[in-house]
């Protein structure tokens, strides 16, 4: 092909290339368009004033505040973030931790633990479900007339799932770093958990943040696990749209979208305000 | 930056605490949109308890609930047959008739009231009937002469696909109602144990190519017209004619209650696992208060078992044209079968025929 | 650094825990003709194996090998000229194009689906604002569509990651010896990009081949994968005894490729 075109005119050149470009382009936005259709949908409803959602009768806030007021939906809500942070924030602690022993072990050690950790990974959500539920279950059968089910074998299982990542994230980092900046520091005179703190961690700060925010998407984002894990009223938000046969019923879509489009906008909100600060940042800097 | 993130991790902290929620709890396991939620709330001012209401849509996932323990029920309304189950297996409390404090027999249709003591021995110490219907065929209008194929050969609409040609015909997500189908259908009793004809149900479902298999979501699809023939509950339609009459959309839909058919009826029990069972008690006493249980049919689309409920919906000016033109009573059903509770294995049986015949 | 190694040690005991204990239990039940935990009336029975070979179950299983496949061919297909695309561009900010790309993922899952749903039925929303209406609710295409949808970026980003790794003066090199453009990527830039393939691959196949629940938003309950049989037995009909069964041969096949993926690659990074 590449020889036919060196043979053509200049001119030809140019505009197939420029053919080519613009497929290339078209391409593009279409796959980006294919995976925003969902979330075109979602956020027109959360401002479609129409209670059965079958057509566009006019723009209104009024999901936003109906969401506040639909007390399932609010605890929901309160359960799936209140559980991403704390899962976050333990599994990270542990996860780094952890990371920190695999990187200590040698070498045919270290395999065997990274393969272990692989298993919640790779494993079925569903098989981790039912492990998770199971175990619970022989729990509640030792200990009668005890309720087990509900806001910690939920928090249990986020956090089973969530340290695997983090020490997916960490690990490499750790590979990374110069052992001899450990060395240096007991040599100092620092203490081995001083060092620790003051070296290691500092230096795969990176690893540990990826890692706090795969794990923090991956609890805001769980289905399987916790509707095998949840009970008693407790329930995450992915939880209560699946319990939900007719979406417009009590308008649970539009208030679901709601509440989606506000997450979406607040993130990407953060994230700009974030950019801003580090660019003013860096303008003081230099 | 550190005192940003400091005020966030505050933010946070509060926003975590007011999770844990404290308090009260009645756990009650119910069918999808089966209790009129202005209702609950109001049961939750007067007794300042909350209600957590989880939904399920069949008997036997509320089975499964039950036994799984992940929640510890206080107030279960499964079906006739699941009750009687739950019941054999000693999984229910006795009624203490001095609690419910609103409880009359003479209250309830007797029709209803023949029913249950001659197929349910001890139906009374545990149960207290909720709502009642049967099974009906629902279908969307707007395909032409449906109605009237629907007419002249009830059941066997779902079995033969060309009769119904293109129409989308679709069946109920629930083992013991699709094979109840099979054996309206094909004349055989609803509570057979012959595995033979358990074997012949099971081909001809598995024969079937369904556009879609559903529960609660089928009476709003068809009402849509996004299905055209749906095996639903007979108060599934009043359900949808309802909010359809509320919002002032187009009633496109119909349905066909054959005269061969199911009568079932919902109770309200409450299993062993209850938490709290003198407020499981209130809870039972409120719905069958005549004044709450007429509120509750206005809204949920069945048939109230409570006499002076039923006659007040037929009063209504608002539902009486409604309820008199369609099949609102389940006694006008003259060939009804009761299901039965036909043990474990063939509870077993039944939820095999139904992962079997759902492959594509 | 050796003494750092007992912090290990807690977290390969709990792992150890929760996953020993509830594969032992799942092996006891298999054999059991159980109804719950009724240890007092269970009997040891062949039976759940002879209800397995029932062709119910295996052909579940192929069709979500096939479902996954399919999907994981056109993630292929779209996802490579995407990461490449990105990578050869020369967009200011190449972040914000992936911030684009993942913004989707931070929607629901469920939610995303359940708009598929709406939009697949023919009477609905697109059909009265915009006239257009889809067909195709309840069809495999929904659910190939769904897994697509889904988990593409998840095949984006392993390959773009490994894309930016790729040294330009490999590819200058390459060129300085007479390579021309396609020719310089068959033989350098591909070769090199394997492994974020690979790690593509794996995380796309595996969560759509397990999932249910796109097949049982999208699929109408009429599609049923290998992950619908096994909510089915745990969620809706109280059968754990063929339940655990079923899981344990999922179990069994997952550890199966960990051990093939170990081999291949012996520094364990392929998932990193």
């Amino acid at each position: 092909m590449n020889e036919v075109i060196r043979v053509m005119q200049p001119k030809k050149k140019i505009v197939i290339g420029k053919i080519l470009n613009i497929l290339k382009w078209v391409f593009f936005g279409s796959v980006i368009l294919f995976l925003y259709f969902p979330i075109f949908y979602i956020f027109i409803q959360s401002f479609n004033a129409s209670s059965t959602g079958n057509s566009f009768t006019g723009f209104t806030f009024k999901w936003y505040g109906e969401m506040f007021k639909d007390d399932t939906l609010m605890f929901a809500i309160r359960t799936t973030i209140s559980m991403a942070v704390i899962a976050t924030a333990v599994s990270v602690v542990i996860g780094t931790l952890t990371a920190i022993g695999i990187n200590s072990m040698n070498k045919s050690r270290r395999r065997k633990m990274i393969l272990l950790n692989n298993i919640p990974v790779l494993n079925a959500d569903i098989v981790t479900g039912v492990f998770l539920m199971l175990i619970f279950q022989i729990v509640g059968l030792i200990l009668p007339g005890v309720s087990v089910f509900g806001y910690t074998t939920m928090l249990i299982s986020h956090i089973f799932f969530c340290i695997p990542y983090v020490i997916l994230s960490v690990l490499p980092k750790l590979n990374e770093i110069d052992n001899n900046l450990y060395d240096a520091a007991l040599d100092l005179g620092c203490s081995p958990t001083r060092a620790l703190w003051k070296v290691i961690v500092p230096s795969i700060k990176a690893g540990i943040i990826s890692g706090a925010l795969i794990a923090f998407t991956m609890s805001i984002d769980d289905f399987v696990i916790s509707y095998m894990t949840g009970g008693n009223g407790v329930q995450n938000f992915s939880m209560w749209l699946y319990s939900i046969k007719n979406p417009f019923r009590n308008n649970a879509m539009q208030k679901a979208s709601a509440y989606n489009t506000l997450i979406s906008v607040g993130t990407i909100a953060i994230l700009i305000i974030y950019n801003i600060v580090r660019k003013k940042k860096k303008g003081i800097n230099k | 930056m550190k005192r940003i993130i400091t005020l966030v991790l505050v933010f946070i902290s509060i926003f975590v605490l007011s999770a844990c929620n404290s308090g009260k709890v009645l756990n009650v396991l119910n069918w999808n949109e089966y209790i009129n939620e202005d209702l609950v709330a109001q049961f939750e001012e007067e007794y300042g308890v909350r209600v957590v209401l989880d939904p399920v849509d069949t008997n036997e996932a509320m089975y499964t609930k039950i036994k799984a323990k992940t929640t510890s029920y206080d107030v279960v309304f499964p079906s006739d047959y699941m009750i009687h189950k739950l019941q054999k297996e000693g999984l229910l409390h006795k009624l203490d008739y001095n609690l419910l404090t609103n409880y009359a027999s003479e209250n309830f249709d007797p029709k209803l009231e023949e029913l249950r003591d001659e197929y349910f021995e001890g139906n009374r110490d545990f149960a207290i009937p909720y709502f009642w219907g049967t099974l009906g065929i629902m279908y969307n209008e707007r395909v032409e002469g449906l109605g009237a194929l629907i007419e002249e050969h009830g059941w066997r609409v779902f079995f033969d696909q060309e009769l119904t040609g293109n129409a989308k015909v679709t069946m109920y997500n629930s083992s013991r109602d699709a094979i109840a189908a099979a054996q309206l259908y094909l004349g055989y009793d609803l509570n057979s144990t012959n595995l033979t004809e358990l074997n012949e149900v099971e081909k001809l479902l598995d024969a079937q190519n369904y556009h879609a298999w559903g529960t609660d979501d089928l009476k709003e699809q068809v009402a849509k017209g996004n299905f055209d023939v749906a095996l639903v509950y007979s108060g599934d339609f009043f359900d949808v004619l309802y909010a359809y009459m509320d919002d002032g959309e187009d009633i496109k839909f119909n349905m066909i209650v054959p005269d061969t058919n199911n009568v079932w009826f919902d109770g309200m029990v409450i299993p062993t696992t209850a938490q709290d069972v003198d407020m499981a008690h209130n809870f039972i006493n409120f719905m069958i208060d005549p004044e709450n249980a007429y509120t509750n049919a206005t809204e949920i689309g069945y048939c109230p078992p409570i006499t002076s409920a039923y006659l007040a919906m037929k009063e209504d000016p608002d539902y009486a044209d409604v309820i008199n033109e369609y099949p609102y009573y389940p006694g006008l059903v003259t060939n009804g079968t009761v299901y039965e509770d036909l043990g474990h294995d063939i509870y077993q049986r039944m939820e095999l025929i139904l992962t079997n015949v759902k492959g594509n | 650094m050796k003494r750092f190694s007992k912090f290990a040690y807690p977290y390969a005991i709990w792992m150890g825990i929760l996953v020993i204990i509830p594969v032992i239990i799942m092996v006891i039940l298999s054999f059991l003709d159980i109804n719950g935990f009724n240890v007092k009336d269970a009997e040891f029975t062949l039976a759940n194996f002879q209800e397995l070979a029932n062709p119910t179950y295996y052909k579940a299983f192929f069709r979500s090998m096939e479902f996954s496949f399919i999907a994981t061919v056109i993630c292929l297909i779209i996802g490579y000229p995407i990461a490449y695309i990105i990578h050869r561009s020369n967009f200011k900010n190449k972040y914000i194009v992936l911030l684009i790309l993942i913004l989707p993922m931070w929607t629901n899952m469920l939610l995303r689906l359940k708009a598929v749903q709406l939009i697949s039925l023919p009477e609905g929303f697109f059909k009265n604002t915009f006239g257009i209406s889809f067909d195709f609710y309840g069809t495999s295409s929904a659910v190939i569509l769904g897994m697509v949808l889904m988990y593409l970026p998840f095949m984006i980003f392993p390959i773009y990651t490994v894309l930016e790794k790729i040294d330009d003066s490999l590819l200058e090199a390459a060129q300085d010896l007479g390579a021309n453009k396609v020719k310089s990527f068959m033989k350098v830039t591909l070769p090199l990009s394997l492994k974020g393939v690979t790690s593509g691959i794996i995380m796309v196949f595996l969560p759509s081949a397990m999932g249910f629940t796109i097949s049982e938003i999208l699929g109408g309950e009429r599609i049923q994968l290998i992950g619908n049989i096994i909510e089915r037995f745990f969620k809706r009909s109280f059968m754990y005894n063929l339940g655990s069964l079923l899981s344990l041969i999922i179990i069994i096949l997952v550890i199966g490729s960990l051990f093939i993926i170990s081999r291949i690659d012996e520094e364990g990074e392929t998932l990193l």
